[in-house]
């Protein structure tokens, strides 16, 4: 360059080593700290909707109780005839739940419950928000004693006296909305995981629940029939049905078979 | 669930891919910028004035169109939430601008100067396919490319 130009740059040429328009950290590292923040707020939202649903249901009254269920009969089977097994069965389990009314005075302040049994294959018993306990026919073509049908009656038992389904849907709604709310305006993506964070919460959540059921109904046949010979007989029972690998129960709502007679034991 | 799991597999993948290309990339660049270093682009407040005869005026431009992968695009989304420096758009944006000027300059291979550069930016995203939000910008660089007599 000649002396006349009025910018001469020769001199001044030179790699700028330092990138100063990308912060030096690494992706990763910011992955986790945000990963970290979200499940932090997921968890205090969850355990503060718990906190708050335990705080007012504990103390709500059984007259209270029974109203609230009463918007909330979901899924009633339709009257039928029962066979004769069925009937057998009826009348057995409804013998067993009067032992475990009786050994427990909490209990006589509820409401009657219903026992019905639901025609599904599968192995399983539920009881819905209006207070009916269901037996599926697989589960009843599988119990043998009324030892292992007490702890199954006694655990759905268990989860309505302990106000666990309007707990799950308090907790539900108030944590889900506050979620909702939150997340407005970040995105489908982050607005999705949050919710699969709420989701790995809830299943920790349902579990606790299971194992609370749990450890009741154990009490209970061991107050009626001096063992828990049932429940473990029970569980072991469930456990050669499913063949499911312990990984599998990490995202199911209940504990493995396995757990919960491990649970019991101690 | 099986989203979730998804998902996870999805960001194993993309940030090793993503970390790959992105890498290379900033390699290639660094290359590209050494060996064009003794071709300037400058940027006047004033006129350039020089004694020098010009034979040659001519606009060039350079544009580069560079998309996130879908882990920057994950990590961002809750960069949006919490708010602050959106670390992993910042090598796209950089990526980008530093490719649009080069290709300008690669363009102006014959020129002994770019004067005036210019750089314009532009999201790819649009209203439609706004859903996926994966960051793609194209930067477009240009600026006069003079020549002096030999």
């Amino acid at each position: 360059m000649n002396g006349e130009d009025n910018y001469s740059y020769e001199n001044q040429i030179d790699i700028i080593e330092d990138n100063v328009n990308v912060t030096k950290t690494s992706d990763i590292k910011e992955f986790f700290i945000l990963i970290g923040g979200i499940v932090l707020l997921i968890f205090t939202i969850l355990f503060l909707s718990d906190l708050a649903m335990r705080f007012f249901l504990d103390k709500m009254t059984y007259e209270t109780q029974t109203k609230i269920e009463s918007f909330l009969t979901l899924d009633a089977l339709p009257e039928r005839t029962y066979s004769e097994n069925e009937q057998i069965w009826l009348n057995r389990l409804n013998n067993i739940n009067n032992k475990i009314i009786a050994q427990d005075d909490e209990l006589k302040k509820l409401k009657p419950l219903n026992i019905d049994i639901s025609t599904k294959k599968e192995i399983n018993a539920y009881i819905l928000p209006n207070g009916n306990i269901y037996f599926t026919t697989g589960i009843l073509n599988n119990l043998k004693t009324d030892e292992q049908a007490a702890f199954v009656l006694a655990h759905e038992i268990a989860h309505y006296k302990n106000r666990d389904h309007l707990k799950s849907i308090g907790r539900s709604i108030l944590a889900l909305t506050t979620i909702s709310i939150i997340g407005c305006g970040s995105g489908d993506l982050a607005h999705k995981i949050m919710y699969s964070i709420y989701d790995i919460g809830d299943l920790r959540y349902s579990k606790r629940q299971e194992i609370e059921a749990d450890r009741y109904a154990n009490e209970v046949i061991k107050k009626i029939y001096g063992t828990n010979k049932g429940a473990i007989e029970f569980f072991q029972l469930i456990d050669k049905n499913q063949k499911l690998p312990e990984f599998v129960h990490y995202f199911s709502t209940h504990p493995s078979p396995q757990t919960r007679i491990r649970l019991l034991g101690n | 669930m099986g989203d979730l799991l998804l998902i996870i597999v999805i960001l194993g993948v993309t940030y090793a891919t993503g970390s790959i290309i992105e890498k290379n990339h900033f390699k290639k660049i660094r290359q590209r910028e050494i060996a064009l270093v003794k071709k300037p682009v400058v940027t006047f407040g004033k006129k350039l004035t020089t004694s020098k005869k010009i034979k040659n005026v001519e606009l060039v431009t350079g544009e580069a169109a560079i998309s996130g992968d879908y882990f920057k695009t994950f990590v961002s989304a809750f960069r949006n939430f919490f708010g602050g420096r959106m670390v992993s758009f910042e090598s796209i944006m950089d990526r980008a601008r530093r490719e649009a000027v080069l290709r300008m300059r690669e363009k102006a291979k014959n020129a002994d100067i770019i004067v005036n550069l210019r750089l314009e930016t532009a999201m790819l995203n649009t209203e439609d396919n706004n859903n996926n939000q994966l960051p793609k910008v194209s930067v477009i660089a240009y600026g006069t490319a003079i020549t002096y007599e030999r």
